[in-house]
C-alpha cells in the first residue's frame, strides 16, 4: 500500500467528480441545476462501489451507490458497450425520487471494464399532475411524472432517439429538459475521459489496487470515528406532520445500535407508508442516514463506499422510510430526508452531545407554479424554495435562512425571479425570534410575500413543519413553525390553503388558482436551540436584542 | 474623520507623456512582511529590485524607509503602488460602521444571502458575518419594477428622517444605498444620494448603481457595502502614504493599482476603494501579461507560491482574465471586474501531518511566516513543504535568499523525522512524499481553474514565481501534462515588476437582460453609449484625453442558462445584422469551451461590458550578460524522482542565453531555485526568462 | 424482483423483509414454528437480525453486533 499514491489518486478522483460538476453547472439550462446546484457527480468502480463524489447535494451523495448498483442489476455488463450512457429515475428500482435522474457511463480501458462515471441531476419538470413536480396531493407514483427504468439514452455514442422522444413528450418543458440532459451527458463524458487518463497514468493493475486501498482507508477512518462513540442503543423519533391527503402525522423512529466500530440504524418502529407523497424510498433512507453520520464524524473522511461499510440500515418494506410500489414518494427525498437525518442525529446526540447539533427548519418550502407570463406570452414553470433556520451547535448559533441539511442550493434573487416569472415581491426578510432559544440559538427563518401578476397562475406546495416544531437539544428551545398563507385581492386577511381552498393540508397542496393581485406569504421555520438558555452569555443576549435577532 | 477626502479627490493633471521618454518607473508592492520594489530604468533598459520590511504600524513610514535605500530617487518619474489597505480592512474587520439603506421591506438582503454553505457535512462551520450590522439597516419606500417602471416614488420625507436619525445617532461613518432594479433605473438611488448628502453632510455615500450596476440584489449589496466599509480607512491612510512618498520623490506621478490590473489616480481610488481589493496580486497578472507577450507565450497559467498560500491565474494571448465572481471571504461577493486570481491553501509553510487513517496529508494548516517552517529556526516544530525541499536539497540550506538567511537543516530533519516515524519511511522518503502530495494538491487546483474557464490545462504553459513557485514548476508540468514551464525575471518581486508594466485601464459592466426574440436595440445602444461615456469621462478625470482604446463585450448565454460567455462586439451599433454575427461568434465559442453548441436556440443578452485601456510604455529589459558560463558553479546531492543524484548547480545570472541545460539540475538565484527533472531542459531567453521543456517523452 | 417473462416490465417488487433492499435472486427464507415460510432476506445477517428483534428489546446493556460484511461477501 503506497500512502502517497493513495492520497494523490483520492484527490484526483475527487477533482474528476468536481470537474464533471463544473461542466454540468456551466452548460445546464434550469436554474435548479446551475443556480440551485441540485446535482452530484461521482466515480464508481467495477463493483459499483463509489470511489469519489463531488460535494454538491448531500441528498444525492449517499444514494449514489445504491442507484448505480441497481442499474447494472437490470442492464448486465455484457450488454454495455463503450460509448453507452444509461439513464434512470425509477424510485422503486434504486432511484431517489422521480425528478432525480441518474446518468451513468461505463468506462472501458483497452476493452476492459473499470466502473462508471456518474451524474445525478434534479430535472424539475417531469410531467405528472402539477407543473414543476412535487404534487402535494399525489397518492401514487404515476401522478408524479414519468418514470424511466434503467435504459440506454446513448448507445455507442449515438442518441437512442426513441428514448429521448418518449421522455420529452411527457415533460412540460422539453426544451429546458433536453438542455439539462445534454449537460448531464457532457458531464459523464468528461468523467469518462478523465478516469481513462488516470488509469493510463497508473496502469490498470495499480489503479485497481489503489482504489481498493482507498475504500479500505475510508472504512478504517469511519470505523475509528464510530469506535469513539460509546456503545449502546440510542432511540429517537420525530414526525412528518401530515401527508397532504390525510390529516395524520407519521412517526419516524430509529434505534441506532452502536457496537464497537459498527452502526446499525434500525427504522422498524417507523410508521407504515403514507397515502400522500411524503414516502421515502430505500435510497433516501440510506442517503439520509449516511448524511447524519457524515455530519457527526470528521468531514475529511473520503466519501467513497468504504466509509459506508460500517453502517447498516434496516428499513423494512412498507414503512414510511421504504415505501412499496406504487406509493407517492416525491416529497421523500426533499422533505422526509431531512426528518430522517435529524432523527438519526437526535439519537446519536444522546451518545455524543458535543458533536451533535439541533435540527434545521426541516423543509425547503417547495413552491411550484405555472402561469402565462403576459410580458412574453410564454408559459413559465418554476420550482422555487426558501432557506430555513439551522439548529444551534456546541460552537455557534445556527445559520439564518439556509438550505436544509440535504441540500446546498442557492435561493433565487428577487431581481432574477421577477424578471423571469409573473410575481412581484412585496417583502423579503428574516423572522426575528424564530430561532429556538438556547446557549446557542437556532437560526432564523425567512418570510416572503409575493403578489401574482398573472390570471392563470396555479400554485402547488410541498412543505412541513407548520404544526410540529423543530426540537431543541440539551434544554434548547424549539424553532418557530413555518406557514404558507394566501390572501385574495378582494379580502383583507391571509388564510391557510385549508381555509382558502378547502385543502386537507396547509403545507402540501396541488394547483390552487391565483389571479392578478392575489398574494402568497411563505414563512420558513427557524432552527432548534442547543443547550440551556440560562447558559447564553449576557453579551450574546445583548447582541440578539441590539441586532433584532429576537 | 477624513478631512483629506476633498483634497485627494482632485484629479491628477500631469500629462502621461511627461514620463514616457525617460527616467525611472517604480513599482511598489506593499505586503504583510515585506514591501517589494522594482525600478525600471527606461534609459538604461535595466531593472533593479529590492525588498524592505513593511511597517504594519505605520505603512507610510515603512515605504519611506524602503525608498531611501534607492540611490536614484531624483530620476523616478512614475510610481505605481499596490496596496492591501482595503483587503486587510475587510479581513481584519476594522473597516467603518456602515449604514445600509435599501428598498423598504428588503433591508435583510445582506443578512439573508443566498442560502448555501461553503461545503457540506461540516456541522460546525460558521458563516462569515456581513460587513453591516442589522441595526444599521434602514428601509425607505420606493420601488422600480423589473421593466424599469416606477411602482412607488422615492419617499423623500422618509429618507430625510432616516438621514436625521443617522446624523443624530452619530455612530455611522459611511452609507451604502441599494435599491431593487437600480441597474435598470438608477434615478431613485441618485436622488437618494443627493438627499443624503444634504442631510448627513461629510458622510460618504456609495450607491449600488455607481459601484456595480448589475442584477442580483445580494451580490450588488455586498459589493456596495464593501465599498462603503473600506472607504474611510482608505481615505485616511492612502493620502498619508502618497504624501510621504512625495517628500522623497516630489517629481513623480503616483498612481494606484486597481484590482483589474490597471492604474488609477489616488483621488479616484479613494472615491471607489472597492476597486483596490486585489491591488497587489493584480501586479503578478499584469507582469505575466507583459512577459507572455514579449516571449510569445499564448496560453499561460501562473503559479505564485508564497509562505501560507499560492495564487494562480490564467493569461491567454496576453489578455488579462477577469472575473466577476470574486469573494473576499466565503459569502462576501465583490462582483466588480477583477483579475481572476485564485488563492489556494498550499504554500511553503503548509504543514504535513498523518491523519487517523494513517494517510499523509499536507495542509490546509500553515506555519505561516511566524513561526514558519522548522528550518527557519524560529520555533516551528512541524514539518512543512519548505522543510521537505530543504531535506531534498532542492533548496540549499546554506544559500537561502542568497545566503542572507541561514536555514536550520537539523530542525527540518527532526520535524520531518516525526512524520517519517509514523509512516515507517526514511526522512528523505517522507520529504519526497510531502512534496509529491503538495504538488498534487496544487495541480488539482490549477486544473480546476482551467476547467472552470472552459480550458484544458495541457494547452498551457506554466509560469512559476513568488518565493517558492519556481521550486515546483518543473514537477507541476509533469503532473499537468504541460510541455513548457517558465520562470520570469524577478520571481520574488513579480507583482512590483508588473506595476512597472501596467496600463491605465477601466472595466465596467451593466445588466441589460434581454431575450433574442425581443431585443430592444435602442436600449442596447443607449447602455453601450453610456458605458463608453463612463470610460472616457473617467479617463479624462485621470488626465487622459487621447490614446484611449475601448472594447465592448456582450455577455451571452442560451436562454435559461446561468453562466455567460463574454463575446467581443466589434461594431459601433447594435442592429439585426450585427446581432447575427455576434450570435455565430457565441455558438462557436460555446462549442470550443464545452464541446457542443445549439445554433438556433434562443439566447439571452445579460450584460454589456466595456474595457477601456490607455496603453503605457512597457519595460524592455535586455538580459544583462556579464560574464557567462555554461559550467555549473558546483554539484550537490539533490533528490529527484527515483532518488538522489549528484546534480549540477547553475547560477541563473551567469547562464548564457540560448544554451540548453539538461536535467537533473538546479538553477539558483538569490530569491529562488529551480530544480529541473531528468528528461527536462532549461534555457535562458534573451529577455532573461527561463524556459523549461520536456525534451523526451516521459 | 420478478420480471415478466418477456423481460419488459416488473411483475413484483421483492424486498428483503428486514433491511428493505431489493432482492433480485431467490433470497433466503426460514420457516417459523407455525410452519410459515418467512422471507425473502438479502443475507443471513438480515435473517438473524430479524429473528433477534425480541431478544434485543429485552437485552440489558449494549448489544454486540456481528459484522454483516464478512457474510454478505462470502
Amino acid at each position: 500500500m503506497n500512502l502517497v499514491d493513495m492520497n494523490i489518486v483520492d484527490r484526483r478522483l475527487k477533482s474528476i467528480a468536481e470537474e464533471m460538476g463544473i461542466v454540468l453547472m456551466k452548460t445546464s439550462y434550469s436554474t435548479i441545476f446551475n443556480e440551485g446546484r441540485d446535482f452530484t457527480c461521482g466515480v464508481a468502480d467495477e463493483s459499483c462501489e463509489l470511489l469519489a463524489s463531488a460535494d454538491f447535494q448531500p441528498a444525492q451523495v449517499g444514494g449514489m451507490p445504491l442507484v448505480v448498483s441497481s442499474i447494472i442489476k437490470e442492464i448486465p455488463l455484457s450488454e454495455m458497450d463503450e460509448g453507452d450512457v444509461m439513464i434512470h429515475n425509477d424510485p422503486f428500482r434504486g432511484g431517489m425520487h422521480t425528478p432525480e435522474h441518474t446518468l451513468i457511463k461505463p468506462v472501458f480501458f483497452e476493452g476492459e471494464f473499470f466502473g462508471f462515471s456518474v451524474a445525478i441531476g434534479h430535472i424539475a419538470e417531469v410531467g405528472g399532475m402539477v407543473p414543476g413536480g412535487f404534487p402535494g396531493e399525489a397518492t401514487e407514483v404515476y401522478q408524479e411524472g414519468l418514470r424511466v427504468p434503467p435504459v440506454k439514452i446513448q448507445a455507442r455514442g449515438k442518441d437512442v432517439e426513441p428514448v429521448w422522444k418518449i421522455m420529452l413528450a411527457n415533460h412540460r418543458t422539453p426544451r429546458q429538459n433536453h438542455g439539462d440532459i445534454r449537460a448531464l451527458i457532457s458531464a459523464v463524458n468528461r468523467g469518462e475521459s478523465r478516469i481513462l487518463e488516470l488509469i493510463k497514468e497508473y496502469g490498470p493493475e495499480r489503479y485497481r489496487e489503489i482504489c481498493t486501498d482507498l475504500k479500505d482507508y475510508a472504512e478504517r477512518r469511519m470505523r475509528a470515528e464510530i469506535t469513539s462513540i460509546p456503545d449502546g442503543v440510542y432511540s429517537f423519533e420525530d414526525f412528518m406532520e401530515d401527508d397532504g391527503v390525510t390529516d395524520q402525522a407519521y412517526k419516524i423512529a430509529v434505534d441506532v445500535y452502536v457496537s464497537q466500530d459498527k452502526i446499525v440504524a434500525d427504522f422498524s418502529r417507523t410508521d407504515n407508508q403514507s397515502l400522500g407523497p411524503i414516502n421515502a424510498v430505500l435510497s433516501v433512507a440510506w442517503s439520509a442516514t449516511y448524511n447524519a453520520i457524515l455530519h457527526l464524524t470528521d468531514p475529511q473522511i473520503p466519501r467513497n463506499s468504504g466509509a459506508f461499510r460500517p453502517i447498516k440500515i434496516v428499513a423494512p418494506p412498507g414503512k414510511l422510510v421504504n415505501a412499496d410500489f406504487p406509493a407517492a414518494e416525491v416529497g421523500g427525498n426533499t422533505e422526509t430526508h431531512i426528518r430522517i437525518c435529524h432523527t438519526v442525529v437526535g439519537a446519536l446526540a444522546q451518545a455524543i452531545p458535543e458533536r451533535a447539533f439541533a435540527p434545521d427548519g426541516g423543509t425547503h418550502s417547495n413552491f411550484l407554479f405555472g402561469a402565462t407570463d403576459e410580458r412574453t406570452g410564454n408559459y413559465a414553470v418554476c420550482y422555487d424554495f426558501t432557506g430555513a433556520g439551522w439548529g444551534g451547535r456546541p460552537v455557534a448559533d445556527g445559520h439564518n435562512a439556509t438550505n436544509c441539511i440535504n441540500g446546498n442550493s442557492r435561493m433565487n434573487p428577487v431581481e432574477v425571479f421577477e424578471t423571469r416569472f409573473p410575481w412581484r415581491f412585496e417583502s423579503l426578510g428574516l423572522i426575528p425570534g424564530s430561532g429556538g432559544d438556547g446557549e446557542y440559538r437556532g437560526g432564523l427563518g425567512v418570510n416572503k410575500v409575493l403578489t401574482c401578476l398573472s390570471d392563470d397562475m396555479e400554485v402547488s406546495f410541498m412543505s412541513d413543519r407548520q404544526k410540529i416544531a423543530p426540537w431543541g437539544i440539551g434544554g434548547g428551545g424549539e424553532g418557530q413553525n413555518g406557514s404558507v398563507l394566501i390572501r385574495r385581492k378582494s379580502t383583507p386577511d391571509f388564510v391557510t390553503a385549508c381555509e382558502d381552498s378547502n385543502k386537507t393540508s396547509a403545507s402540501k397542496f396541488n394547483r390552487i388558482g391565483f389571479r392578478k393581485g392575489d398574494q402568497i406569504s411563505i414563512s420558513s421555520p427557524g432552527g432548534g436551540g442547543y443547550g440551556d438558555p440560562q447558559e447564553r452569555s449576557s453579551e450574546q443576549r445583548a447582541k440578539d436584542r441590539d441586532e433584532g435577532w429576537v | 474623520m477624513n478631512g483629506d477626502l476633498e483634497k485627494t479627490q482632485q484629479p491628477h493633471t500631469s500629462a502621461p507623456s511627461d514620463h514616457a521618454a525617460q527616467g525611472i518607473v517604480l513599482g511598489i508592492d506593499i505586503g504583510g512582511t515585506f514591501t517589494d520594489y522594482v525600478a525600471y530604468d527606461k534609459d538604461a533598459k535595466t531593472a533593479t529590485a529590492w525588498k524592505y520590511f513593511s511597517n504594519a504600524e505605520d505603512p507610510a513610514a515603512g515605504i519611506f524607509d524602503g525608498l531611501k535605500e534607492y540611490q536614484q530617487l531624483d530620476r523616478i518619474v512614475k510610481i505605481r503602488l499596490g496596496t492591501t489597505i482595503a483587503t486587510n480592512a475587510i479581513l481584519e474587520r476594522n473597516g467603518a460602521v456602515v449604514g445600509y439603506i435599501a428598498t423598504k421591506n428588503f433591508t435583510d438582503i445582506p443578512h439573508i444571502g443566498r442560502g448555501d454553505r461553503k461545503g457540506i457535512y461540516d456541522a460546525f462551520w460558521v458563516k462569515p458575518e456581513s460587513l453591516v450590522n442589522r441595526k444599521n439597516c434602514f428601509g425607505v419606500s420606493e420601488r422600480i419594477s423589473s421593466e424599469g417602471d416606477t411602482l412607488v416614488d422615492l419617499d423623500e420625507a422618509e429618507l430625510r428622517t432616516i438621514g436625521r436619525q443617522i446624523r443624530e445617532r452619530g455612530d455611522i461613518e459611511v452609507i451604502a444605498v441599494n435599491f431593487l432594479f437600480s441597474y435598470i433605473s438608477p434615478k431613485h438611488e441618485q436622488g437618494a444620494k443627493e438627499i443624503l448628502e444634504e442631510e448627513v453632510p461629510g458622510i460618504p455615500v456609495s450607491i449600488s448603481y455607481d459601484v456595480l450596476p448589475k442584477w442580483k440584489e445580494f451580490e450588488r449589496s455586498s459589493t456596495t457595502i464593501a465599498d462603503a466599509y473600506v472607504k474611510p480607512i482608505v481615505n485616511d491612510r492612502l493620502p498619508k502614504i502618497i504624501e510621504k512618498i512625495g517628500q522623497l520623490v516630489p517629481r513623480a506621478d503616483v498612481a494606484i493599482m486597481k484590482s483589474n490590473g490597471g492604474e488609477t489616480t489616488v483621488g479616484l481610488a479613494c472615491q471607489q476603494p472597492v476597486q483596490l481589493l486585489l491591488s497587489g496580486p493584480s501586479g503578478g497578472v499584469v507582469a505575466t501579461q507583459h512577459v507572455s507577450k514579449a516571449n510569445g507565450f499564448d496560453r499561460v497559467m501562473t503559479f505564485d507560491m508564497g509562505g501560507t498560500s499560492s495564487d494562480c491565474a490564467i493569461c491567454i494571448e496576453g489578455d488579462v482574465n477577469l472575473t466577476t465572481d470574486f469573494e473576499v471571504e466565503w459569502g462576501l461577493p465583490v462582483q466588480i471586474p477583477m483579475v481572476d486570481v485564485r488563492t489556494i491553501g498550499a504554500g511553503g509553510g503548509s504543514i504535513a501531518w498523518v491523519d487517523n487513517g494513517g494517510m499523509l496529508q499536507v495542509g490546509p494548516r500553515s506555519a505561516g511566516s511566524m513561526p514558519g517552517p522548522a528550518c527557519y529556526g524560529r520555533g516551528g516544530t512541524e514539518a512543512t513543504v519548505t522543510d521537505a525541499n530543504v531535506i531534498l536539497s532542492r533548496i540549499d540550506h546554506n544559500n537561502f535568499l542568497g545566503g542572507k538567511v541561514a536555514l536550520d537543516l537539523e530542525a527540518a530533519r527532526s520535524a520531518i523525522g516525526v512524520i517519517g516515524d509514523q509512516l515507517g519511511l526514511s526522512i528523505e522518503q517522507t520529504a519526497k512524499a510531502i512534496i509529491d502530495i503538495a504538488n498534487n494538491n496544487v495541480a488539482s487546483e490549477l486544473r480546476r481553474m482551467a476547467v472552470e474557464n472552459g480550458h484544458d490545462p495541457r494547452n498551457f504553459s506554466l509560469m512559476g514565481f513568488g518565493g517558492a513557485g519556481p521550486v515546483h514548476v518543473a514537477d507541476l508540468m509533469r503532473l499537468l501534462n504541460i510541455k513548457a514551464g517558465t520562470v520570469p525575471v524577478f520571481p520574488g518581486q513579480f507583482s512590483a515588476f508588473g506595476f512597472t508594466c501596467a496600463d491605465a485601464r477601466i472595466d465596467s459592466q451593466r445588466t441589460v437582460q434581454m431575450r433574442s426574440g425581443s431585443l430592444d436595440f435602442d436600449r442596447l445602444n443607449e447602455v453601450a453609449a453610456s458605458l463608453r461615456n463612463t470610460v472616457t469621462e473617467e479617463f479624462s478625470r485621470q488626465g487622459y484625453a487621447s490614446g484611449i482604446e475601448i472594447k465592448l463585450y456582450v455577455d451571452l448565454r442560451y436562454e435559461g442558462q446561468n453562466y455567460e460567455l463574454s463575446v467581443p462586439f466589434g461594431f459601433d451599433r447594435f442592429d439585426q445584422n450585427n446581432m447575427e454575427v455576434l450570435r455565430n461568434d457565441f455558438d462557436t465559442e460555446f462549442d470550443e469551451k464545452y464541446g457542443f453548441c445549439l445554433p438556433g436556440e434562443p439566447i439571452e443578452i445579460v450584460n454589456l461590458s466595456v474595457t477601456g485601456v490607455v496603453a503605457q510604455p512597457k519595460p524592455d529589459i535586455e538580459a544583462s550578460l556579464g560574464e557567462t558560463t555554461s559550467e555549473p558553479k558546483t554539484h550537490r546531492e539533490v533528490w529527484f524522482e527515483g532518488g538522489s543524484v549528484n546534480a549540477p548547480i547553475y547560477d541563473r545570472t551567469r547562464l548564457p542565453v540560448g544554451v540548453q541545460i539538461h536535467g537533473p539540475a538546479v538553477i539558483e538565484e538569490d530569491v529562488s531555485t529551480v530544480p529541473i527533472n531528468a528528461g527536462q531542459s532549461v534555457e535562458r531567453q534573451p529577455s532573461g526568462v527561463l524556459v523549461i521543456k520536456e525534451f523526451q517523452e516521459v | 424482483m420478478k420480471y415478466s417473462a418477456n423481460g419488459l416490465y416488473v411483475e413484483e417488487y421483492r424486498k428483503c423483509i428486514n433491511c428493505g433492499e431489493l432482492v433480485y435472486d431467490e433470497g433466503l427464507f426460514f420457516t417459523d414454528e407455525d410452519g410459515t415460510r418467512i422471507g425473502p432476506f438479502s443475507s443471513a445477517w438480515d435473517m438473524e437480525w430479524y429473528k433477534g428483534r425480541e431478544a434485543r428489546q429485552n437485552a440489558k446493556g449494549p448489544v454486540l453486533i456481528k459484522d454483516w460484511r464478512s457474510e454478505t461477501q462470502s
